[in-house]
């Protein structure tokens, strides 16, 4: 973690869950938080996550360079009506991962066949690791549930898990039972601002 | 119970975990119905105790069913605790049972539309920050299959956002609204009626009591108990209130962090002209001491915090002010 004019980093989650007690901070994969610069140096959790790799560190911008843009005058006022987040990312170290187990797998079975040689393998021994061999080669990489496609140069885009469209939401959910003498408790009050307000909001969203 | 006619169509219903309300035009004002979101089950030989006691209940197959605020009430009699539809303000989709009393409910506290088809906007949660893989899809489906079998035309609004409608006329519908519920805290932050961010937390007053119960070796119903009692966040008495304060304070830091860790993802995309409000409602804001501990919990993180906050207020009805502004919107639609 290098200094910086505005001593504070960002802490990111790389795995399920971290939890780094001496910062009082929880998180789940993906989330992140802001610490003082000070503090993050002083925690030995979090010296001790970022050498298990379960989070990372980022230094920020400080907070009056972050007001100075908010205060900037070329600040473009939104028209977009709601925020669109940018898609995600992907996420290579999953391949990686993936081609990693790949190796291990290649390297026991090289593993085996020099065993086999040094044995005098006969013929059926091999015959049982080429089925092996060819029993997994017609398997797809998994790269958490997305198949790879082994044909082709280059894998295709792993194809979207299809998420159901229908939800079966049971019928008849108000009419089980009769309630005609449940206690609601019920209060009137005089809210002349309400009808103000709604008339405002209306003329606010013509405006924009 | 005589209902006053609507002078305008629309209703609004914020479906929460500790209560249900819903808000209407009346020539009189605005009418709120409310009911606890609880009910209790009892077998049949406990139908002459209930009667003798004066309780309503209703008869389903083999037992009896105790709905919204008696539910409580007779929970506590029976040294039971009652149940809630909504777990951690979300339908579960396998309790069945839950889903119909909530449909009950519902219907109850909305009574039959002023006209076939009137609008009801009905609140839905954002999606949880901190519970990767849970969504509220189902959860409004079911709601919106509810309010439609009411006979009204459903239509979802987020429950922050009502907030921000009810309480920020005055700022041209710009702020951040924070809604601490019972099962969760919901956030949105918008400017000039647009939104820019929303979501949720799963910690509300339910993670407080489980939280200071815990702690102390008490339990969840008894800190409930101490809470609604009366307690000053600012000046806490014996060690349950300590515990209590240290949770709300725990929930307040929590939720200012997210807003700034949610903010910094948009941050540049989501313009910001001027300082905002915060407005925080919600059942569990409540509590005596609650503003000015959440002010003195915001001024510590100010400096750093990434949006330009221009005042810290309370919602003038914690208790109504989703509810209102769901009816706000649904005037909107004639």
């Amino acid at each position: 973690m290098s200094s910086t004019m505005s001593g504070e980093v960002t802490i990111m989650c790389l795995t399920d869950e971290v939890i780094l007690r001496d910062l009082g901070v929880h998180l789940t994969r993906g989330h992140r938080v802001n610490v003082p610069m000070s503090t993050a140096m002083r925690s030995r959790d979090l010296s001790a996550a970022k050498l298990d790799g379960t989070v990372s560190i980022q230094t920020l911008r400080s907070a009056a360079v972050r007001a100075q843009e908010y205060t900037s005058s070329d600040t473009v006022h939104s028209q977009a009506p709601r925020h669109v987040p940018a898609p995600p990312q992907v996420d290579l170290s999953l391949v990686v991962a993936a081609l990693e187990r790949l190796s291990g797998e290649v390297q026991g079975m090289r593993e085996d066949l020099a065993r086999l040689a040094r044995a005098g393998a006969t013929r059926e021994d091999l015959s049982g690791l080429l089925a092996r061999v060819e029993e997994r080669l017609a398997q797809p990489i998994p790269v958490f549930g997305r198949q790879v496609d082994r044909t082709g140069l280059v894998p295709n885009p792993p194809t979207p898990l299809e998420e159901p469209t229908e939800m079966f939401i049971p019928s008849n959910l108000t009419g089980g039972a009769q309630v005609s003498d449940l206690k609601v408790s019920s209060e009137t009050s005089d809210s002349p601002q309400l009808t103000g307000t709604a008339a405002a909001l209306k003329a606010a969203r013509k405006k924009r | 119970m005589a209902k006053t006619e609507p002078t305008s169509p629309g209703v609004g219903c914020d479906v929460g975990t500790g209560n249900i309300v819903s808000a209407r035009k009346t020539a009189a004002g605005v009418e709120t119905r409310r009911v606890r979101d609880a009910f209790l089950e009892l077998p049949l030989e406990s139908k002459k105790m209930l009667k003798l006691a004066n309780v309503s209940y209703v008869e389903r197959g083999e037992e009896l069913l105790i709905l919204g605020d008696a539910a409580m009430d007779t929970a506590n009699i029976f040294g039971r605790e009652a149940r809630r539809p909504l777990s951690a303000g979300l339908v579960s989709s396998s309790d069945v049972d839950a889903m119909e009393i909530l449909g009950l409910l519902i219907k109850n506290v909305l009574g039959e539309p002023s006209r076939p088809g009137e609008h009801c906007y009905f609140s839905v949660p954002a999606a949880p920050v901190d519970r990767p893989g849970q969504d509220v899809i189902y959860h409004r489906g079911v709601l919106e299959k509810i309010v439609r079998e009411c006979g009204y035309t459903p239509t979802a609004g987020n429950e922050a956002m009502a907030i921000i409608y009810s309480e920020t006329a005055k700022e041209n519908f710009s702020g951040i609204g924070l809604s601490f519920g019972a099962g969760m805290t919901n956030v949105a932050l918008a400017m000039n009626t647009i939104e820019g961010l929303s979501f949720s937390v799963g910690r509300g007053g339910d993670w407080i009591d489980t939280g200071a119960a815990k702690s102390i070796g008490s339990t969840a119903s008894r800190i409930c108990a101490i809470k609604e009692k009366g307690v000053d966040l600012n000046a806490p008495q014996g060690r349950d209130q300590e515990a209590i304060t240290f949770y709300y304070r725990n929930l307040i830091e929590y939720a200012i962090d997210q807003i700034a860790a949610q903010f910094m993802t948009i941050q540049g995309k989501f313009s910001l002209p001027r300082p905002v409000p915060i407005i925080v409602s919600g059942g569990t804001s409540k509590a005596g001491g609650f503003l000015d501990l959440f002010k003195t919990v915001f001024d510590k993180k100010r400096k750093k915090f990434p949006i330009e906050v221009s005042e810290v207020r309370a919602a003038t009805d914690p208790l109504n002010a989703v509810a209102n502004g769901l009816l706000i919107q649904a005037m909107q639609e004639d």
